[in-house]
């Protein structure tokens, strides 16, 4: 098994995914990271995520989603500005914690912008939530 | 002095605690970290500093809501954490602050995390007043 050198230890860098309780409105988003890669020799990896649902506030009835395939609230990695998404996501449709797959990693190197968003997935209710999770970027060696 | 191996160095990840500068109502909590533990895995938690850049209590009687801690505090909790409500008892390590200025865990003591659980980091006004406070800080999980 290799050592890792001081010049690998140094082009390493985590990068925060952060989003203290914040109220996101019914059907509202919000980018809460954006990691622009601009050669291919940097790699992003992604795979910590922990999503906090804290808070569901319905105008009366049940909470009705907008994209029925995913839970109330998601927060998901796409690429580039457009938002294609790459499939990693973590959603909630309970109050609690809900945890990305440390075993389930992402790795990316396609020129571009790398974003974090979490979308209220619900059209009748605003939530509340807190978000934790970390990208690591790797430049070559 | 040990050498970290490649994969070892892939499974050490350092999280964020932060909160930029935020207006706490009386006796509001928020939550800026939170992370379930797997079996196998270890928190770690030494760095997080906590300010109150300002308050609106001066020449005004404040009344703290749990007497233990200070006017502000951020704490770390395991279990379940119902944000409604101030968080449930004392905080298994803190920072307190009883007035405007910074405060920093103690970075000589590690606190380290094993039990399979749900942690979260949160900081509250322990008052009747209007703080505002910023917490900056990291947790290195590490997992097999």
């Amino acid at each position: 098994m290799a050592l890792i050198t001081r010049l690998q230890f140094d082009n390493n860098i985590d990068l925060p995914i952060s989003l203290p309780a914040t109220e996101i409105g019914a059907g509202d988003w919000l980018t809460i990271a954006a990691v622009k890669i601009s050669a291919t020799t940097t790699s992003l990896n992604f795979r910590c995520l922990n999503l906090n649902l804290l808070k569901v506030t319905t105008t009366g009835g049940d909470p009705v989603k907008i994209d029925a395939s995913r839970g109330w609230v998601y927060t998901s990695l796409a690429h580039s500005v457009d938002g294609i998404e790459t499939g990693h996501y973590v959603d909630a449709s309970a109050l609690g914690l809900t945890a990305h797959t440390l075993s389930s990693e992402f790795d990316g190197n396609t020129v571009g912008v790398y974003t974090i968003t979490i979308k209220n997935n619900l059209s009748n209710a605003s939530i509340w939530a807190s978000v934790t999770g970390q990208f690591r970027l790797t430049a070559a060696v | 002095m040990s050498n970290i191996t490649e994969h070892e160095f892939a499974r050490i990840i350092t999280l964020p605690i932060a909160l930029p500068q935020t207006s706490l109502p009386p006796g509001q909590t928020v939550a800026v970290f939170s992370h379930r533990l797997s079996f196998g895995q270890r928190l770690s938690i030494r760095w997080a500093t906590l300010g109150i850049v300002n308050a609106d209590y001066e020449d005004v009687d404040v009344t703290k809501l749990n007497s233990n801690l200070g006017l502000i505090y951020a704490g770390i909790y395991a279990g379940i954490y119902i944000p409604t409500q101030p968080p449930n008892g004392d905080p298994i390590a803190s920072v307190v602050l009883d007035g405007v200025g910074y405060a920093q865990l103690n970075p000589f003591t590690l606190w380290n995390f094993v039990s399979p659980d749900d942690y979260y980091f949160v900081v509250a006004n322990n008052t009747n007043r209007t703080f505002h406070a910023v917490l900056t800080g990291a947790a290195q999980l590490y997992y097999a």
